[in-house]
């Protein structure tokens, strides 16, 4: 097995077991790289770490729906930063970031070559921030008891525990905060044709 | 309630294998089955991108930023670091000597072409206009990284002094790891070339990569004060950074 897929297969391994502190560390080496690249493109700092957060999370979603091509030859920080590249030429297309330096016709051309791959990719980067839009809508307590049972895989017995309920009063919760967030989404989308 | 949690031990691979094969045949055969668990499963990975991406949010990165406004910060810093170096002073007299620390060199800077290489990307295939088009297509096996494809149609070209022609090769060269070749054809490349500022830059790399510390050092130095604006913030931090390598 080559190195650059041993390297793959660590990163795929760590977001899957929602190992944090390998994701983070694979996000902080990303990001020399990542800012200078915005850096080129016209952008700042802070508007690199923006991109940064949201490749991330667009790259999570890939791994986990089976949709990221695990080569041998080409790094996932190549692929990264290829998903923050893509996330920065559709920002830099709006309104907002108009005054920035815009991408020049060689990098449109090139934009037009991976139209498919880029258009995908910004799909799911927006309709993911709508959602995250509508779980800020949750109350704390809510958001509290799913990120503790979806990201922390706590079990329903610690979840009940934590929040001093019955086991059977904590699913019932988990039950409601879900269908809760699903409604509010559903009022803004109609979600059973998302595909995020 | 039930299908929900059904739902939920699919994701979390909780089932047993036969409740998993009856899960996922009833997902090919019920449409409407279909639709609520993809739906239920966006909704998840909502959830988990949306604490992923608050982790990210709090983790700090390192900041470039030379903006004055900001300089307040910094003052505070300075205090909580002399704060720190004071107690750490005190607590030293205490103490026994312990093993000196490795020298910033050994930590640090240790991989600089890998901070800062990317490949260039290539140029856009006007597929189409017969003159180019054996240059396009090995344009297009190079941008999907299939290099001896690549090679194969150039090195079928007639003209093998052109500078396009050179630079991309000595792309492919980078790319597979034969620096020697590729920085010997880049230095073909004169200042006419409009590829001379892209050449200078990845010259710079291959030093960096081949440990050539003092020549990149001096090629940095030479970049600076040229007349190119290419990469330039990056190639004075990189002259900064080896600067300290030095030191």
């Amino acid at each position: 097995m080559s190195d650059i897929k041993k390297y793959n297969d660590s990163i795929i391994e760590a977001f899957l077991k929602k190992d944090d502190k390998t994701i983070l560390r694979f996000y902080e080496e990303q990001w020399i790289k990542v800012r200078s690249v915005i850096s080129k493109m016209g952008g700042n700092e802070d508007q690199a770490k923006d991109i940064m957060q949201e490749a991330t999370t667009a790259l999570y979603i890939n791994i986990k729906k089976n949709k990221y091509k695990n080569r041998s030859d080409v790094s996932i920080s190549t692929y990264f930063v290829q998903l923050c590249k893509f996330r920065w030429y559709d920002l830099s297309k709006s309104a907002h970031f108009s005054k920035s330096q815009s991408i020049n016709t060689n990098e449109q051309l090139m934009l037009m070559n991976y139209e498919e791959e880029y258009t995908k990719q910004i799909d799911l980067i927006e309709r993911n921030n709508q959602l995250h839009k509508t779980i800020d809508l949750l109350n704390q307590k809510c958001k509290s008891i799913l990120l503790d049972f979806y990201w922390k895989k706590m079990s329903m017995a610690e979840i009940a525990k934590t929040y001093k309920m019955t086991i059977e009063s904590a699913k019932n919760a988990k039950y409601r905060c879900m269908n809760r967030l699903k409604s509010l989404f559903k009022s803004k989308k109609a979600i059973g044709n998302e595909r995020i | 309630m039930k299908e929900f949690n059904e739902f939920d031990a699919y994701i979390n691979d909780e089932l047993n294998e036969s409740e998993k094969k009856s899960f996922e045949q009833r997902l090919q055969e019920d449409i409407d089955f279909y639709e609520a668990f993809e739906s239920h499963r966006n909704i998840v990975l909502g959830l988990e991108t949306y604490h992923l991406k608050n982790i990210l949010k709090e983790h700090k990165l390192p900041s470039n930023n030379k903006n004055p406004k900001k300089y307040g910060k910094y003052i505070v810093s300075a205090i909580v670091l002399a704060i720190a170096a004071t107690l750490i002073g005190i607590a030293l007299l205490k103490k026994p000597p312990q093993k000196p620390p490795k020298p910033a060199k050994e930590n640090n800077d240790k991989n600089i072409f890998a901070l800062y290489y990317e490949t260039d990307p290539g140029l856009p295939s006007k597929m189409g206009f017969s003159k180019q088009i054996v240059f396009d297509k090995g344009m297009i096996q190079y941008k999907i990284k299939n290099y001896n494809r690549a090679l194969e149609h150039w090195n079928a070209l007639e003209n093998q002094n052109n500078d396009t022609l050179i630079y991309y090769k000595a792309m492919i060269d980078i790319n597979t790891g034969n620096y020697s070749k590729a920085y010997s054809d880049l230095q073909k490349l004169d200042e006419k070339s409009e590829f001379y500022p892209k050449a200078q830059w990845y010259k710079l790399l291959i030093l960096l990569k081949e440990k050539k510390e003092q020549e990149a050092k001096a090629l940095s130095k030479e970049l600076i004060s040229s007349k190119s604006n290419y990469r330039l913030e990056d190639i004075k931090e990189i002259y900064q950074r080896l600067s300290k390598i030095r030191e």
